[in-house]
């Protein structure tokens, strides 16, 4: 009680000695009493029976001369203010970081716990990309991307068993055994599956990714002249005897490529097969004049047949970036987000490896340049770095497990 | 006419009518933590009377005790020192006040803050310590203001050149965690407690406008006050009260009309084991009975430490970590064991 009564009576003391009054009057503490600090440094003292109240001509001046200069008990109060403001912004931001998921619980979440084996859909018929003579002996780009997600989630490369799986029947998760031929879910869908705002906000198609980069491009026979550019494919071709008719293009149905054409090329005969492979044998056989659709599932055709098919370098169209399918969500599932998350961190991890592993060993395995190039210029079959996956979110993870490329158990 | 001896006045800081023994309001203190244990208990049997009931047959009050303990170890100095550097600006800023932030400082011991800064200094996250650095610094500053005055030299020591001494090597020695934490690690979040709080040190040992002071202070105060069960409930509720195990037994199932032993494993808290049955309490709060001859073998989930947010470290000392999780064993580099996956 005596230290509350001591800075009343010190605090008096020391408004008066600013204020140029004899603050010595007010010793000892016992004679005397500080009735009132009011707000604006006045002070009331009593001393014995008399009452002292600081002179008027004291006050400060105004309103203006006390805000500024800035007092240093304003300062404080700003100072005080900003650190109280802070401290509760940081607080609600340290409780919503500890909310953030263990890989664990993501596996929880995904139903992925007791993973033991993947059906991945792969289209098996790409060189370069995917292809499979059976379920156990697949190999290729995308087949080497969902072995390393495969590894990341804790499943044996001779567990995942890779399906069939057409361009339409991405979205669905619906694939093929290739052997038995029976209906299989999916898992995860490796297959040239390019991420479209489309397909992510209008068919509720759920991607991690994207693990590529590349570009739309022409695929001809080396009799036919260099493509340039889409819109190049309208002009009509000379056909037998002399006379001249609409080129015929092939494009898987429901592919990226399959749009462009339908926007850029109006007098061409169109022809939607369901697989790259159909459509590249087509234009061997002379049934169509090209096939369009990603330089990085062409590219392996035409190594497989480079005197006979031709990979055109055509004008610079938007980039295709390839992402792993995860069904379609329409009702905000956790269960599929979880798994996005998990696919997603197993992509990112891949970024730290070294540039001789992982995901550039997996590149290795498309064919890197497409030769002969109409031009001078090389078409480039993708981006032979790891793209960023988009979308990660922070997981909890001890510093061993975030050195990179570590298994996610 | 002689005049008489000055009158003696005594300062009264409240001035409602002193109230009557309030001291059986101890006994109410107990009751806290056992408020706080029945809900645990209610919570983990998802509000099961019968469950509840079962759970509390076999709970042992030193488990929950303990578990209490832990995970609410951070809080107490937490509240201990918020109140006190609250009360100490109140005090020098020379705002009398009627309220329970005055009340309350004036009858805290002074050296309570000693073994609430040190309980602080050994269970608070490193990121949390440049906070602790700074109550420290300002609780230290105000007392000696409130002790020697504005003009004492011990004053213009512990107001001024402390905290801006001190907030100096703690920055110097924390400015590789804020560069990584601002840049690399992306967390600003983390920066900001890092960096804010040896900078603002200085500017608060001393006092604050009267008239703010009374209202702005206990105000704060109040709003920790209401704040901080939330924040403690919610951190208790998370926390384990039983063990986690994963026990693997033989069970039948029928297949094509026929009886087939097939082994199951069966994850949850374990309530109580006896010559007959281990009971299971799973994480939808279903009891399970388990016979113990079907029992083949039983794993300890151990959760161990939980893995850290954050990547930033300061010379290599994780700033999720206190210095006492930081000076014992760390956590193994094992995975837990395979039965433990799922639920």
């Amino acid at each position: 009680m005596l230290d509350f009564m001591a800075i009343f009576v010190r605090r008096g003391k020391e408004i008066l000695s600013a204020r140029g009054k004899n603050a010595s009057k007010l010793d000892p503490v016992d004679q005397a009493a500080i009735l009132e600090i009011g707000d604006n440094d006045s002070v009331e003292v009593s001393i014995g029976e008399q009452s002292i109240a600081p002179p008027a001509a004291l006050a400060p001046a105004g309103r203006a001369a006390r805000l500024w200069p800035p007092k240093a008990q304003s300062l404080r109060l700003i100072a005080l203010v900003l650190v109280i403001l802070l401290a509760a912004l940081i607080s609600v931001a340290v409780l919503q970081r500890s909310k953030t998921p263990t890989i664990d619980q993501l596996r929880r979440q995904a139903g992925w716990s007791d993973l033991h084996s993947l059906e991945v859909g792969v289209f098996g018929d790409v060189p370069g990309l995917s292809e499979c003579p059976s379920s156990r002996e697949c190999t290729g780009f995308d087949v080497e991307i969902a072995k390393l997600v495969a590894d990341w989630l804790g499943v044996r490369r001779q567990d995942v068993h890779f399906d069939e799986v057409i361009p339409e029947n991405r979205e669905r998760m619906l694939g093929t055994d290739f052997t038995t031929r029976e209906a299989v879910d999916l898992d995860l869908v490796v297959a040239a599956f390019s991420i479209t705002s489309q397909r992510t906000n209008d068919d509720k198609v759920v991607f991690a990714g994207p693990y590529l980069t590349t570009q739309t491009t022409v695929l001809t026979r080396t009799d036919h002249a260099p493509v340039e550019s889409l819109p190049a494919l309208d002009q009509p071709i000379a056909g037998q005897h002399g006379s001249s008719r609409p080129q015929r293009i092939c494009a898987p149905g429901t592919s990226t490529s399959s749009d462009y054409l339908r926007a850029d090329v109006k007098h061409a005969e169109l022809v939607a097969l369901q697989k790259n492979s159909e459509c590249v044998k087509r234009l061997l056989d002379k049934q169509v004049d090209a096939v369009v659709t990603d330089a990085a599932v062409l590219a392996g055709f035409q190594a497989a047949h480079p005197t006979q098919l031709r990979l055109n370098n055509i004008a610079s169209t938007t980039d295709e970036h390839w992402g792993i399918g995860l069904g379609q969500d329409f009702t905000h599932d956790p269960k599929i987000e979880a798994r996005r998350q998990l696919v997603l961190l197993a992509l990112n991890d891949l970024l730290a490896q070294p540039k001789t592993e992982g995901w550039y060993s997996a590149f290795k395995k498309l064919p890197a340049t497409a030769a002969p190039t109409s031009g001078n210029d090389v078409q480039v079959v993708a981006d032979d770095q790891q793209p960023v996956p988009w979308g990660v979110k922070p997981v909890r993870r001890w510093p061993w497990e975030r050195s990179g490329g570590g298994s996610g158990r | 006419m002689t005049p008489g001896p000055p009158p003696r006045t005594v300062l009264t800081v409240e001035r409602r009518p002193p109230s009557g023994e309030r001291a059986w309001l101890l006994s109410l203190l107990p009751g806290f933590p056992l408020l706080l244990l029945v809900l645990r208990v209610w919570y983990l049997s998802r509000q099961d009377l019968q469950t509840m009931l079962m759970v509390l047959q076999s709970a042992n009050p030193l488990g929950l005790i303990a578990s209490l303990l832990i995970s609410l170890i951070w809080a107490l100095p937490a509240m201990v020192l918020s109140l006190r550097v609250l009360f100490l600006l109140l005090l020098v800023s020379g705002a009398s006040s009627e309220s329970w932030l005055a009340r309350a400082g004036i009858r805290t011991p002074i050296w309570v803050s000693v073994p609430a800064v040190l309980l602080a200094a050994l269970s608070w996250q490193l990121r949390f310590l440049p906070t602790l650095l700074m109550i420290t610094l300002v609780i230290i500053g105000l007392e000696a203001r409130n002790r020697f005055g504005a003009g004492d030299f011990a004053t213009a020591a512990t107001g001024i050149a402390v905290p801006v001494a001190v907030g100096v090597l703690a920055l110097i020695w924390l400015a590789p965690a804020i560069a990584q934490a601002a840049t690399s690690a992306g967390e600003p979040i983390t920066a900001l407690l890092l960096l804010v709080p040896p900078l603002a040190a200085p500017p608060l040992c001393g006092p604050i406008p009267a008239r703010t002071a009374r209202w702005l202070l206990p105000g704060t105060a109040s709003l920790l006050a209401l704040a901080a069960p939330i924040l403690l409930g919610n951190s208790y509720l998370n926390t384990p009260v039983l063990p986690r195990v994963a026990i693997t037994f033989t069970t039948t199932t029928t297949q094509n009309g026929r009886s087939v032993p097939v082994t199951a494993v069966q994850r949850g808290s374990l309530v109580s084991v006896d010559d007959q049955f281990t009971t299971l309490l799973d994480s939808l709060g279903q009891v399970h009975f388990i016979s113990g001859k079907s029992i083949t073998s039983q794993a300890l989930c151990s959760t161990g430490p939980q893995a850290p947010t954050s990547t930033v470290s300061v010379h290599g000392w994780q700033v999720e970590q206190s210095a006492l999780s930081w000076a014992a064993p760390g956590p193994r580099n094992t995975s837990a064991d395979p039965t433990c996956r799922g639920d």
